[in-house]
C-alpha cells in the first residue's frame, strides 16, 4: 500500500500516512510524551524540546514533533538517553516558573515534570514579573510562562490579530505587547485563542469576571493610563526592557 | 510629508522591509522611538506588537536615545587579550559612566562591544561607529574629545563601458569588456590597504599623503585604495605593483613615512615587509586581495574576474559546475562544513520558482573577520561566484546579507553590483545568454544566530531571527517557501577557481578539503588573515605565520572557532586542523592566549556571548546557557556542568545552542587548573 508507513514506537506497531511525524505516531498510540509547544491543530514550533525521542541508527535525540515518520523506523520514548535529556530540559523549563496557589501545578508542564520524577525545579527563576490582569476575562501571568510561543502564533497567525508577540532576546525573552505595555493597551479582542492554547495556565481565565459596568470604566481608564505608561517605558527603558512595567529581572545577568 | 514619512515611503508596504525600514529610521534619527516604531508598523501594515518584538530582538537596534557621541570599547576575546578591558576602565573613569550609560547632559554614551571584527588590530575602540585600532590608554583623551568625523573614502566613479558588444556569444561579448578594461589600464600602482583594519590604524591619512606626494613629485604611479592583503599587522601597508614584477609590500606606512617610502622606492631600496608571510601561504581565495582595486570593475576584469562566468555561459552547464564542486569536496566555510554541491543539486532539483541564492555575509562570530576581508578586498569575485552558483542551482534571485556594522563590506559589494549591472554582468540575460540573475543587498542588525541559515531567512522575511524547524530544508522550502541555497562568503570565494581549474585541483589541496582562511589575533606578533590548506596545524599558524607570541610568554591556549568553538591546549598545536577531526577549525578564528591570559575569563566571555546571543526560542539554549554561566562562578561542579552541557548540546534546536557548551567543556577538560580543579 503506497503512502502508508509502519513504525515501531516503544515496541508497538503503528501505521501512519505519508507526511505524518513521529509525534503523530506517539499520540496515536497514546504514549504520554511531553509536547508542550505543540498545538494539536498547529504546525510544530520546535521550541520546547520536550518531545525528544531515540531513533535506532540515528545520532542524537530528535524532537518527534518535526521528525518525519519513515517506514521501518524504530523509535523509543523510553530510551535512557532520551529520558535523561528530556528530564534535563523539563528541569530548565520548570526552573522558569514561580509556584503559587493560583498557578495550580502549571498544567501540562507540571504533569510532564512529575512523570519524569521532577517535583521541584533545581533552580530559582531568573526573572520575576507582575501578573497582567488588565483584561477583563483573562490574565497574562508571565511567572507561569515557558515561552513556548503557542499564544503568539494563535494571536498572529491563526487569528490575524497580532496583539501579542515574543519580545526581547535570550533569557529575557517574554510574551508582550507594544512597548512592553499592558495587555489592555493592545489591540487584543479577548478572542480567547491564546488562553485556549496555553499549556501552563500562564494565560488563564479570570476566576470571577469583572462586573460589566465596572469593566467599561476601568478598561477605558486603564487603556489610557497604560498607553501612557508604555510610551514612557519605551523611551526610558533600558535595552533589555528594564524599567518596563511588567518585566523585572531578578538579578543582574550580564 | 514628514522626513520620516518620506523615508518610509521608499519601502514597499510588505513585511520583508521591516528590518531595512527600522535601520533606515535609526540611521536618520539615531534611535527608534515609540513614535517611530508605530510609524513603521503603520506603513508596513505589521502589528505594532510584532514590530516591537522584532525591534527588541536585534541587538544593534536602539530603543533608548543614545548620547550625541557613542563610544564603544571592544572587550571580545582578542581585544580582552590586548587590553580592551583596561581601555573600558579608563573610558568609564574619564567619562564618569559605566558601560551602557549616557552622561546626564546626553553628551556621550559608553558601551561595551562583543566584537568589533577588527581583531587583528586589537584593542579596538569605536567612536561614532568609526573603529580605531591598536588603541593605547594614552590615545583615549584625543579619541574622546576630538570631533569624530565619518569620512568616506572618496568614491571613484567608474564609467560604464563606452561600447558593449550587443550581439554574439557570451565569450565575444566578454572579450569586448576585456578590451575596454585593457584600454583603461594604468601603469605602475601604489596600492594602500584600506580595509577595516587599515582604516582603523591610519590608512586614510596614508592614502591622502601618498596621493599628494605622488602628485607633487609627478611620479608615474596611480594610487589605489584597496582592501587588506591579510597582513593586518603591517597596516597601513603600501603594495608596489609594477607590470611583470611580483608585488612588493611595505608597512606599516604612516602618513609621515610617505616621503621616505617614495625616496626608497626611487632609489630602488624599498625594504619589503613580510614576504615570507605571503609566501608561506597557499593563496587561492586571497589571490587578488590587497592587489586589485575593489572599486573598479575594469581592474577586476583585468585580473581575470568574470572570465570563468563568461566561459560557463558560453559552453558550460549547471550540471558540470555541480560536478566540479562535488569533486572538489568544497564544504561550507560558515563552520558546519556541509557539502556545497549537495545544496546546489537539491535546489536545482526542487520544485518551485523563483529560486533564491542567499549569500551569508553576516559574520557575527567574535574572533573571525575573514568574510569582511574578502568582501572589502575583492567584491567582484564574490559576485562572479554568486552568479556561478545561481546558475548551477537554478536561482534567479539573490540576496547578499551583510552584517549591519560592516559598512565597508556593504559599500564595496553594493558598488561592485552596480558596476556589474552597468557592464552587463548582472541582471537580465547576462552576456546575452539565457541566464538572468537579480541581486539585492540586505543588512543585518546583529545576531550571532544569523549564522544559522533558517534564522537568516526569518530575518529577511522581517521576523525575529529564530531558527525554523527542519525539515523542510531551505533547498526545498526556504525564503518565502521557495527553494533557497545559502552559502557563506568564503565558500563562494572558492567557486570561480574550482570551476576554472577543476574540482580535482581544489581537492588536491588539504587532503581533499581545499584551502581555508584563518584569522589570527590575540597574543601573536603578526595578526591577520591567512590561507592554508586544511590539515595545517596551529603550530604553523601561530609560529610561522603569526610570528610567535607577542608577549615573550609562550602561547598556552587558542580559542579556535569563536563562541561555537573550543579552547585548544598547546599540546594539541601539532594536530592537523580537519573538519570533524579531533581539532576542528570551525570558522577559522584563531585567538592566541599567552601563559598569563585567563582561560577562565575567555570561557566566561564566550559563554556569556552565547547566552546573550541565544535567540530565545528554544528552552535548552535560552535557559541552559544562562545556568551554565552561573555554574562557572567559584569552583564549578564538573559533573553538573557536563550534565547540563549534554542537555544544551543534544536538545537545542539549532547549531548555536548545540555548540554553545563546547568552549566550557574543552576548557574544563584541558585547563582544569584554570577553574581550581585538578
Amino acid at each position: 500500500m503506497r503512502g502508508r508507513m509502519k513504525l515501531a514506537i516503544d515496541g508497538r506497531a503503528v501505521e501512519l500516512p505519508e507526511g505524518a511525524t513521529v509525534l503523530d505516531g506517539v499520540n496515536r498510540l497514546g504514549i504520554p510524551l511531553p509536547q508542550l509547544c505543540k498545538d494539536p491543530d498547529g504546525a510544530p514550533l520546535g521550541a520546547c524540546r520536550t518531545c525528544l525521542v531515540h531513533v535506532e541508527g540515528q545520532k542524537g535525540l530528535p524532537a518527534a514533533c518535526h521528525l518525519p515518520a519513515r517506514d521501518g523506523m524504530v523509535v523509543s520514548t523510553e530510551h535512557p538517553d532520551a529520558v535523561r535529556v528530556r528530564r534535563g530540559v523539563l528541569d530548565l523549563t520548570l526552573s522558569m516558573l514561580t509556584p503559587s496557589p493560583e498557578r495550580a501545578g502549571f498544567a501540562q508542564v507540571g504533569d510532564a515534570a512529575a512523570r519524569h520524577g521532577l517535583l521541584e525545579p533545581s533552580q530559582a527563576p531568573l526573572h520575576r514579573f507582575d501578573v497582567d490582569a488588565t483584561k477583563s476575562f483573562f490574565v497574562l501571568d508571565r511567572e507561569a510562562c515557558i515561552l513556548c510561543g503557542r499564544c503568539t502564533v494563535a494571536c498572529g497567525e491563526v487569528q490575524q490579530i497580532g496583539a501579542i508577540s515574543l519580545v526581547g532576546r535570550g533569557h529575557a525573552t517574554r510574551v508582550g505587547v507594544f512597548g512592553d505595555g499592558a495587555m489592555a493597551a493592545s489591540v487584543c479582542t479577548s478572542c480567547g485563542q491564546c488562553v485556549a492554547t496555553c499549556p501552563t495556565g500562564a494565560l488563564r481565565p479570570k476566576e470571577t469576571p469583572a462586573k460589566i459596568v465596572r469593566r467599561v470604566e476601568t478598561t477605558s481608564a486603564r487603556t489610557a493610563a497604560s498607553a501612557a505608561a508604555s510610551r514612557s517605558a519605551c523611551s526610558r527603558g533600558s535595552r533589555a526592557g528594564g524599567g518596563a512595567p511588567f518585566f523585572k529581572p531578578t538579578n543582574a545577568w550580564p | 510629508m514628514s522626513e520620516r514619512g518620506a523615508l518610509l515611503a521608499q519601502f514597499p508596504r510588505e513585511r520583508t522591509w521591516l528590518l531595512p525600514a527600522l535601520q533606515a529610521v535609526q540611521r536618520a534619527e539615531r534611535w527608534l522611538s515609540a513614535d517611530a516604531l508605530e510609524a513603521v508598523a503603520a506603513h508596513l501594515r505589521v502589528p505594532a506588537s510584532e514590530v516591537w518584538g522584532v525591534a527588541s530582538h536585534y541587538p544593534e537596534l536602539r530603543l533608548t536615545r543614545p548620547g550625541r557621541r557613542i563610544v564603544r570599547v571592544c572587550t571580545g576575546v582578542s581585544c580582552h587579550a590586548r587590553g580592551g578591558r583596561d581601555l573600558l576602565g579608563v573610558c568609564a573613569e574619564r567619562l564618569g559612566l559605566r558601560a551602557g550609560e549616557t552622561t546626564p547632559d546626553g553628551g556621550v554614551t559608553l558601551e561595551e562591544m562583543d566584537c568589533a571584527f577588527a581583531c587583528a588590530v586589537a584593542p579596538v575602540v569605536e567612536v561614532d561607529h568609526e573603529p580605531r585600532g591598536r588603541v593605547t590608554p594614552g590615545d583615549l583623551e584625543t579619541l574622546l574629545t576630538a570631533p569624530a568625523a565619518h569620512r568616506a573614502l572618496p568614491a571613484a566613479t567608474i564609467a560604464p563601458p563606452a561600447q558593449r558588444a550587443l550581439s554574439g556569444p557570451p565569450t565575444t561579448r566578454f572579450a569586448a569588456l576585456g578590451r575596454e578594461a585593457e584600454r583603461r589600464r594604468t601603469g605602475a600602482r601604489l596600492v594602500v590597504g584600506a580595509g577595516t583594519c587599515g582604516l582603523a590604524v591610519g590608512a586614510r591619512e596614508t592614502l591622502e599623503a601618498l596621493r599628494l606626494e605622488v602628485q607633487r613629485r609627478t611620479l608615474p604611479f596611480t594610487v589605489v585604495a584597496a582592501g587588506c592583503n591579510g597582513m593586518c599587522w603591517a597596516q597601513p601597508a603600501v603594495t608596489v605593483v609594477r607590470e611583470g614584477q611580483a608585488p612588493r609590500v611595505a608597512g606599516p606606512v604612516a602618513a609621515g613615512d610617505v616621503p621616505r617610502l617614495l625616496d626608497a622606492l626611487a632609489a630602488g631600496r624599498l625594504s619589503e615587509t613580510g614576504a615570507d608571510y605571503l609566501a608561506r601561504q597557499q593563496r587561492a581565495l586571497l589571490e587578488r586581495c590587497g592587489v586589485t582595486d575593489p572599486a573598479d570593475i575594469a581592474d577586476a576584469i583585468r585580473h581575470g574576474t568574470y572570465a570563468t562566468l563568461a566561459r560557463v555561459l558560453a559552453d558550460g552547464t549547471p550540471e558540470r559546475i555541480i560536478e566540479q564542486a562535488r569533486a572538489s569536496g568544497l564544504a561550507g566555510r560558515g563552520g558546519a562544513y556541509f557539502q556545497a554541491a549537495v545544496k546546489w543539486a537539491a535546489c536545482r532539483a526542487a520544485a518551485g520558482t523563483p529560486k533564491y541564492l542567499v549569500v551569508n555575509g553576516e559574520e557575527g562570530e567574535p574572533g573571525i573577520f575573514k568574510d569582511r576581508h574578502l568582501m572589502e578586498a575583492d567584491p567582484h569575485r564574490l559576485l562572479e561566484a554568486a552568479l556561478l552558483v545561481a546558475y548551477a542551482a537554478g536561482a534567479s534571485r539573490g540576496i547578499v546579507y551583510v552584517h549591519g556594522e560592516a559598512e565597508l563590506s556593504a559599500e564595496r559589494v553594493a558598488a561592485a553590483a552596480a558596476q556589474a549591472r552597468e557592464w552587463g554582468l548582472l541582471g537580465e540575460r547576462i552576456l546575452g545568454s539565457d541566464f538572468s540573475f537579480e541581486l539585492e543587498l540586505r543588512r543585518g542588525a546583529g545576531g550571532f544566530v544569523l549564522g544559522e541559515e533558517t534564522a537568516l531567512l526569518e530575518s529577511i522575511e522581517g521576523r525575529r531571527a529564530m531558527p525554523r524547524t527542519r525539515p523542510p530544508f531551505p533547498v526545498e522550502a526556504g525564503l518565502w517557501g521557495k527553494p533557497t541555497v545559502i552559502n557563506n562568503v568564503e565558500t563562494l570565494f572558492a567557486v570561480p577557481s574550482i570551476v576554472e581549474r577543476g574540482g580535482a585541483w581544489f581537492a588536491g589541496l588539504g587532503g581533499g578539503h581545499g584551502t581555508k582562511l584563518f584569522g589570527l589575533s590575540g597574543h601573536v606578533n603578526r595578526p591577520g588573515i591567512v590561507e592554508l590548506p586544511l590539515g595545517a596545524t596551529l603550530r604553523t599558524l601561530l609560529d610561522e605565520l603569526g610570528g610567535g607570541s607577542s608577549t615573550g610568554r609562550p602561547i598556552r591556549a587558542v580559542v579556535l572557532g569563536g563562541p561555537s568553538g573550543s579552547l585548544v591546549h598547546a599540546r594539541q598545536f601539532e594536530a592537523p586542523l580537519v573538519p570533524r577531526g579531533p581539532v576542528n577549525p570551525g570558522t577559522g578564528g584563531v585567538v592566541a592566549l599567552d601563559a598569563r591570559a585567563s582561560v577562565r575569563d575567555a570561557v566566561r566571555t564566550l559563554l556569556a556571548f552565547n547566552m546573550r546571543e541565544s535567540c530565545g526560542k528554544c528552552t535548552p539554549c535560552r535557559e541552559g546557557t544562562a545556568r551554565l554561566l552561573a555554574m562557572l562562578d567559584g569552583t564549578p561542579d564538573r559533573e553538573g556542568v557536563k550534565a547540563l552541557s549534554e542537555v544544551v548540546q543534544v536538545a537545542s534546536l539549532c547549531g548555536l545552542g548545540q555548540a554553545a557548551p563546547l568552549a566550557v567543556l574543552s576548557a574544563l577538560a584541558e585547563f582544569p587548573d584554570a577553574f581550581g580543579l585538578s
